[in-house]
């Protein structure tokens, strides 16, 4: 699998569409860095530290709604697999006498570390840039490695998916496109289902008005509330997406182990099932 | 004798459709094996097979000697090399690239036979120019470049001269004779045009309907193709008539013309159909060529 993993990842790192993709993840994180500066000075500055804590953990989605680490694992799969298949190449791989399932796996080994390097790329940039201009952030170095531990099991399980997705469905342009959209289906499903699953007990109802045209709130319990058991099963539902990482991230949420469970049953499940559907599959 | 490649009941259907049935294939070690078939009739299936792209419904296949289900076989696979359908190239790369690419999905770290294999195949010349600009003939001597790079003992070559106008036919003929005589690589090349691979092939193997219906030598097929006569009369029955009383081995191809394979000159000839009131328009000897050969084979008159 040696060989395998030396021609994916020549492959991958030669491609303009990766270096593309390294380029924009610099921009990224330049881009939130100015962000940070921006929203600093707007509130009269001291906020530095926070704010790089709340960006730090932007690696995977902007502001829980736009799946970066999704997307670009998407696009790495199709460059890799998709072309792969579209120009009849993955035939040179199992004709020269390697497996389908060293195949498969040096795949998803590929997209894999290169979408952690991406990430890692945009840890370097915000630290190196941003640590020097607030002197840290409001993030323990602990806490900042767990979120980096479990947001790189994330990515990987991304990965897993992604990997699934275009040796399942194989043509380039069609796994590219089902694979960036599956990537916001999950990040739009994980977002309702966390909603519906952390509504608050209370909420402030509008009653009234006064005289001088003021609203009159009253707080009353709220009709959205679901009981214990079906908030819990929501939540655990998300916790099946990679992208409810990324949304509970940025609504302040910590890593945990629950998280890098899900993710590792993630990676284990759909490799198992993408090199197994692939061990079955007559090519052409 | 040494086999490269056997075949033993080999059978794939899809679905309910058979495509391949009870193949029992035998190529020799050293051969070009001119694989031979009308469209539909399951080469391109049975070399997918062989090369491990599809699994075999029932049977078996060795490849030197090493059967499919043994757990060497996939070192044996390093030995063979395949171009099924169309050349697997990666457009945007040029040729030492891909060729490249090859050489690591192989495992082989000595890169310096790349320019000695590009040279081989005449495309020593294209530098730094994307795939993606090739001409078909220069794609399916990257196809052949990049077959050659593991220095396979076994080459399957699936319709390489499709597409190919008649120089790039001439080029991949030339190519291919090399490689059978200078390097002693066994070759399997399926076709349906069998005026080239008369050109080429030392054995044949015929398939029809899914099934190998005939595997001779190039030695054998040359004395089975036996000469005759060509004959156009103005009264074909008539002619069919003196022709069986005299029992002599013929062949009616259309209402005017026939073919005589029996021994008769023509003085014979003309005095024999003088009296069935038949006259001689047209005579000629002709050799049965590889074409008729499958033609007849195929179509169960010939053995």
């Amino acid at each position: 699998m040696i060989n395998l993993l030396r021609a994916d990842f020549k492959r991958l790192f030669k491609s303009r569409v990766t270096i593309s993709l390294a380029v924009l993840y610099a921009l990224y994180a330049l881009v939130m860095i100015v962000f940070i500066v921006a929203v600093d000075q707007s509130r009269g500055g001291g906020y530095g530290k926070e704010l790089m804590a709340s960006v730090f953990v932007q690696t995977y989605s902007i502001f829980g709604t736009f799946p970066v680490a999704g997307c670009g694992v998407m696009i790495l799969a199709a460059v890799l697999v998709g072309a792969d298949f579209r120009n009849g190449t993955i035939r040179n791989k199992l004709i020269s006498g390697h497996g389908r399932t060293e195949t498969y796996l040096s795949s998803f080994i590929a997209v894999a570390v290169t979408a952690l390097a991406f990430t890692a790329e945009y840890y370097l940039i915000m630290c190196a840039v941003g640590l020097p201009i607030y002197g840290g952030m409001a993030l323990s170095a602990e806490n900042a490695a767990w979120f980096v531990f479990d947001g790189s099991l994330t990515v990987v399980s991304y990965a897993a998916v992604a990997t699934f997705l275009t040796y399942t469905v194989r043509r380039y342009e069609a796994s590219l496109t089902i694979g960036i959209l599956a990537a916001f289906a999950m990040c739009i499903v994980t977002g309702l289902l966390i909603s519906a699953a952390t509504q608050p007990e209370f909420i402030d109802d509008l009653v009234g008005w006064t005289a001088d045209g003021s609203p009159i709130f009253e707080t009353v319990p709220n009709p959205d509330k679901l009981s214990p058991a079906v908030e819990k099963f929501l939540l655990q539902l998300s916790y099946v997406f990679p992208s409810s990482q990324c949304h509970w991230y940025y609504r302040g949420g910590a890593p945990t182990w629950e998280f890098a469970a899900y993710s590792g049953a993630l990676t284990v499940l759909f490799s198992a099932a993408g090199a197994g559907v692939f061990a079955k599959r007559n090519l052409n | 004798m040494e086999y490269c490649l056997t075949t033993y009941n080999l059978a794939k259907s899809y679905g309910r459709k058979p495509v391949l049935r009870n193949v029992n294939m035998h190529v020799e070690r050293g051969a070009i094996y001119g694989f031979v078939g009308k469209n539909g009739s399951g080469k391109t299936t049975l070399i997918r097979c062989v090369t491990g792209l599809q699994r075999p419904t029932s049977g078996s296949y060795e490849l030197f000697g090493v059967s499919d289900s043994d757990g060497a076989s996939a070192r044996v696979r390093k030995r063979i090399a395949a171009i099924v359908e169309t050349p697997s190239v990666y457009p945007s790369l040029s040729a030492k690239d891909n060729m490249l690419m090859q050489c690591e999905i192989l495992g082989i770290a000595d890169t310096r036979r790349v320019a000695d294999i590009l040279d081989y195949v005449g495309l020593s010349y294209t530098d730094t120019k994307k795939v993606a600009k090739y001409s078909l003939g220069m794609r399916q001597r990257l196809g052949i470049a990049l077959a050659l790079v593991g220095g396979p003992d076994l080459i399957i070559l699936d319709e390489p001269v499709n597409g190919l106008d008649p120089q790039g036919i001439v080029e991949i003929r030339e190519l291919i004779l090399r490689l059978n005589r200078e390097k002693n690589m066994t070759v399997v090349i399926s076709s349906h045009i069998l005026g080239e691979l008369s050109k080429l092939a030392t054995h044949y193997g015929f398939i029809d309907a899914g099934s190998i219906v005939k595997e001779i030598s190039a030695k054998e097929l040359a004395d089975k193709c036996r000469k005759s006569i060509y004959v156009e009369v103005d009264d074909i029955k008539a002619f069919s008539c003196a022709m069986q009383s005299r029992g002599i081995e013929h062949r009616v191809a259309s209402d005017r013309s026939a073919e005589i394979y029996g021994e008769i000159t023509v003085t014979e000839l003309v005095a024999l159909l003088s009296g069935y009131g038949c006259s001689l328009r047209t005579v000629r000897e002709q050799d049965e060529d590889l074409e008729r050969y499958f033609l007849d084979l195929i179509g169960g008159e010939r053995s």
